[in-house]
């Protein structure tokens, strides 16, 4: 279980605990370098919005206002013993998390994160298109012409922006 | 499971550790099992 996860439902590990492995072991992810920035100067003294917002937004989803305070609406109703209640947000967040997670490379086998540049580039802001294919039928990708923003050398993951709105897909 | 080329300007042998960033790159990739593969990366 990821670390945010574990102190904002069961308070395992402590939010010290929590915030330390977080800083530990950061994602390319251009979205939550901001979060990550707050954690530095602010360390477990950040608000537990902050960590929601930083949990959405590594596995891909929109930072709202109402994202944040839906699910903090949640995790309270769950931290106060309504056992169901963490649980409808759950499935969600575990199927984008196997994304993000497919999405990294190892060992000699290089995959690339191009969820980001190819929102930006066609225009699909959502991953749905992606995860409904069956898992054994591959499809063109289209190409991507962009600028390398992130590397993550250690997980082979791949940050690019495109080079205009009008790359070729 | 796909494996990524990565090419550069020549015909040496290039990494994933040669890729930096700021460098303009075009890639062409595929989606398998919805996540999204480079099969290959031009360093341009």
């Amino acid at each position: 279980m990821h670390p945010i996860d574990g102190y904002l439902l069961d308070g395992s590990p402590s939010k010290e605990g929590a915030v330390a492995a977080v800083l530990a072991n950061r994602s390319p992810i251009e979205a939550a370098q901001a979060f990550y920035r707050a954690l530095d100067l602010l360390g477990p003294r950040v608000a537990d919005e902050a960590l929601i917002a930083l949990r959405l937004a590594l596995i891909g989803e929109a930072v709202d206002d109402d994202g944040v305070l839906r699910l903090r609406g949640h995790l309270s109703a769950a931290r106060q013993g309504d056992a169901g209640a963490g649980r409808p947000i759950w499935p969600r967040w575990k199927r984008l998390e196997r994304h993000a997670r497919s999405i990294r490379c190892d060992g000699a086998r290089t995959r690339a994160s191009l969820r980001t540049c190819h929102a930006a580039a066609c225009g699909r802001g959502s991953t749905d298109n992606a995860s409904g294919d069956a898992a054994d039928q591959v499809h063109n990708g289209g190409t991507i012409v962009g600028k390398i923003t992130a590397i993550d050398y250690q997980r082979n993951m791949l940050g690019v922006v495109p080079a205009d709105a009008g790359t070729s897909m | 499971m796909p494996s990524t080329s990565i090419q550069g300007k020549d015909s040496a042998y290039h990494a994933f550790t040669d890729l930096k960033p700021g460098q303009h790159v075009q890639i062409l990739s595929s989606i398998a099992d919805g996540k999204y593969v480079a099969q290959i990366i031009r360093i341009r």
